[in-house]
């Protein structure tokens, strides 16, 4: 029993982390449809921008952690959701109105970019950040095993929440959110009423990119080395939990990354760490096949 | 449908000819030029080793051509089917290896093996003895992949995204289960040194075979099964509409290209000699698709173009201080081809040439050109709403 709840303390850590990339996923395939392959990479970006911004911090004499975590934070989600809009802009935005299969190409391409650009201007080594969030709370002792949660993994589902909290009132609530609504049910609609298509995609960007740099930051505090590779896998599980949840639907984002997290942590506790990957790619793979509408997503409906 | 066949054949429907006089001429010189070179440039010299790889690869783009460029089906994890009919001969390669040269070794089984505490080759590796028998299951344990998983799939409506992301899944999958696997696979480091084949005698067998992938892949996209493919890129609702069952189609050609793509990773695992996980992987399945959009898909040349040419740069960068930035330009080159020239070198060229004869103005060529791409609904996921606004 106490192993299992420490499993279950991180597995909705790690969760968390996940489901604040896949909303990024999902944000996107319900407003325009694609895939966005470069969103691991702009989560991966995120991590290196908030590891930049700590040692710049570090070097200024800032010293008090939540001041330079809450610093840290507003200035990786902007530098982010500046790399985020870009990338929009560059490679998605051309190619709005031509085949389905194109922007999905140059996602792929943008995210090889990505990587090689981060490879080229830091190197392939890992790089290290230790000991920002220290210490945990035990929370009870049974058998001589002590259940414990870090300060970290406190701030990671503390954080999530309250961005969750915020990015609904923002969908649900606001000029912008209720645009964005509006444009994943029926775009040229929507144009055709005044809203600014344009401005409305970026803007899903921006705040999908804020959003994975945020995760970002969580991920180089909670392990404490990130290097160019990360978003690859990062981003495949995230997708993973967007599909899971069911792709276009914002709470079953969070749901599948916190259902992808918990697998992750349980099948690591009770079967083996190597195969992590493996069982969370063959929830991608059973439920594309079996349920591709995710747990929480609208059936298809075949218009012709 | 047989009534369909007949109509077609007596409304005498002019086709183009099964192969063109230029592309048998330049083909043939192509194959000529390729196959001589052992004989001006030497069997040992590094070129020759890369146009061997180059011819392999060349396959294993039209493969992803067939699937992708033809039918609309985007693989990202193409590199499964390569990989399982590389590591079925690598394998095999290396068991015969070990025992011809068991007085280097000091034994009969693969020095991996030995290092990961196996006394005998499994059981289930035995059959991989016999070369005949190795050659046989190359080719058939990825058709048989292909069509068990087309079956899953395709019958259950499932196609676009979700079939890209699938296969994609599949290649990690398999990549992680062969990194893992390390007394039956190599590990990491994959099977080495099993010797190889790199005679002037078995290029010239790679330039005829790579020739006949390419005229059968001519074979089946001209003929009325191609036709019909091409309507399931198109538009599959419409196919689906007109009688065919288009899932059958989507599973023959995906079978088809399995086929393709093992008979490429079993050319390839015997000709390079060293084969690892990286090839099955999916980062070598989008590097298929990256010559193969290169190239221009949906032609059947496209593919090797583009296979010799992002390659042949690659090779000819790898010496310079390029060589560290080449990911990057090749990022930015698949970018750039989407952007720009979005149906690829051959494409477009073909496009230029077609409106050049067609000495329409330019407004009217654009214009053409835009209502083309309209009609293009590849790719299409038909959950999106609103995704499907032409009038039927």
């Amino acid at each position: 029993m106490a192993y299992f709840s420490q499993q279950l303390i991180n597995g909705l850590a790690l969760g968390s982390i996940y489901g604040l990339i896949a909303i990024g996923y999902t944000m996107v395939y319900g407003i325009i449809g694609m895939i966005n392959f470069a969103h691991g990479d702009i989560y991966m970006l995120g991590a290196f921008h908030s590891l930049i911004l700590f040692l710049i911090l570090g070097s200024l004499g800032v010293t008090w952690v939540p001041l330079a975590i809450l610093l840290v934070l507003v200035f990786a989600m902007v530098l982010t959701a500046m790399y985020g809009w870009a990338v929009e802009r560059v490679a998605y935005r051309p190619l709005r109105g031509s085949t389905r299969i194109a922007p999905l190409i140059s996602a792929i391409g943008m995210s090889i970019l990505l990587q090689n650009y981060v490879l080229l201007l830091q190197g392939a080594r890992g790089k290290p950040l230790h000991g920002v969030v220290t210490g945990s709370i035990p929370l009870f002792e049974q058998g001589g095993f002590v259940v414990q949660i870090g300060y970290m993994q406190i701030l990671i589902i503390l954080v999530t929440i309250v961005l969750m909290a915020g990015f609904t009132w923002l969908i649900t609530r606001t000029t912008l959110g209720r645009a964005q609504r509006a444009c994943e049910q029926d775009r040229r609609m929507a144009a055709l009423l005044g809203v600014n298509i344009d401005r409305t995609i970026s803007m899903t960007f921006v705040i999908g990119a804020s959003l994975a740099a945020v995760a970002g930051l969580m991920v180089t505090l909670y392990y404490g080395i990130i290097d160019f590779y990360i978003g690859f896998v990062a981003g495949i599980k995230a997708f993973t939990a967007a599909v899971l949840g069911g792709i276009g639907s914002l709470p079953g984002a969070m749901l599948g990354g916190m259902l992808i997290g918990l697998i992750e942590a349980f099948w690591s506790a009770y079967f083996t760490v190597e195969y992590k990957d493996v069982a969370a790619f063959s929830v991608l793979v059973l439920v594309l096949i079996f349920r591709p509408t995710g747990l929480l997503g609208k059936p298809d409906v075949e218009k012709v | 449908m047989a009534t369909q066949a007949r109509s077609a054949g007596e409304r005498k429907v002019r086709r183009s000819r099964l192969l063109p006089r230029s592309v048998l001429v330049v083909g043939a010189l192509v194959a000529a030029a390729i196959s001589a070179f052992p004989v001006v440039g030497g069997t040992d010299s590094y070129v020759l080793q890369l146009i061997g790889k180059f011819l392999c690869f060349s396959i294993f783009a039209l493969s992803v051509d067939l699937i992708w460029g033809f039918t609309g089906i985007l693989s990202l994890g193409q590199a499964v089917y390569f990989g399982i009919g590389a590591y079925t001969i690598a394998l095999s390669m290396k068991l015969n290896y070990t025992i011809e040269n068991s007085t280097r070794y000091g034994g009969t089984i693969p020095d991996f093996m030995v290092w990961n505490g196996l006394t005998e080759v499994p059981g289930f590796m035995e059959p991989l003895l016999s070369t005949p028998i190795a050659i046989a299951l190359a080719l058939a344990i990825p058709t048989l992949l292909a069509f068990i998983f087309g079956v899953i799939t395709f019958k259950r409506h499932i196609y676009g995204v979700y079939c890209a992301v699938i296969t994609l899944a599949e290649a990690l999958i398999l990549e992680q289960f062969l990194i893992e696997y390390q007394a039956y696979t190599g590990g990491f480091n994959g099977v080495t040194d099993y010797g190889n084949t790199r005679t002037a005698q078995f290029l010239w067998f790679l330039v005829v075979l790579t020739a006949l992938c390419f005229f059968g892949a001519r074979l089946l996209t001209h003929s009325r099964i191609g036709t019909v493919l091409k309507s399931v890129r198109d538009n599959d609702v419409r196919a689906e509409f007109m009688g065919y069952n288009v899932a059958n189609y989507r599973i023959f050609v995906f079978c088809v290209s399995a086929f393709l793509a093992a008979l490429a990773g079993a050319l390839y695992a015997a000709w390079v000699g060293i084969i690892s996980p990286g090839d099955t992987g999916p980062r070598f399945s989008i590097e298929a698709v990256i010559w193969t959009a290169v190239g221009g898909r949906a032609t059947l040349i496209g593919p090797f173009i583009g296979t010799f040419l992002v390659r042949g740069l690659e090779f000819l960068l790898s010496g310079s201080w390029l060589a560290n930035y080449w990911q990057f330009f090749m990022g930015a080159l698949f970018i750039l081809v989407v952007l720009v020239m979005r149906d690829g070198i051959v494409g477009t060229l073909l496009n230029w040439y077609r409106a050049r004869r067609r000495g329409a103005p330019a407004e009217i060529r654009e214009e053409q050109d835009r209502l083309e791409k309209d009609r293009q609904h590849d790719w299409r996921p038909s959950s999106e709403p609103g995704s499907r606004n032409d009038p039927v």
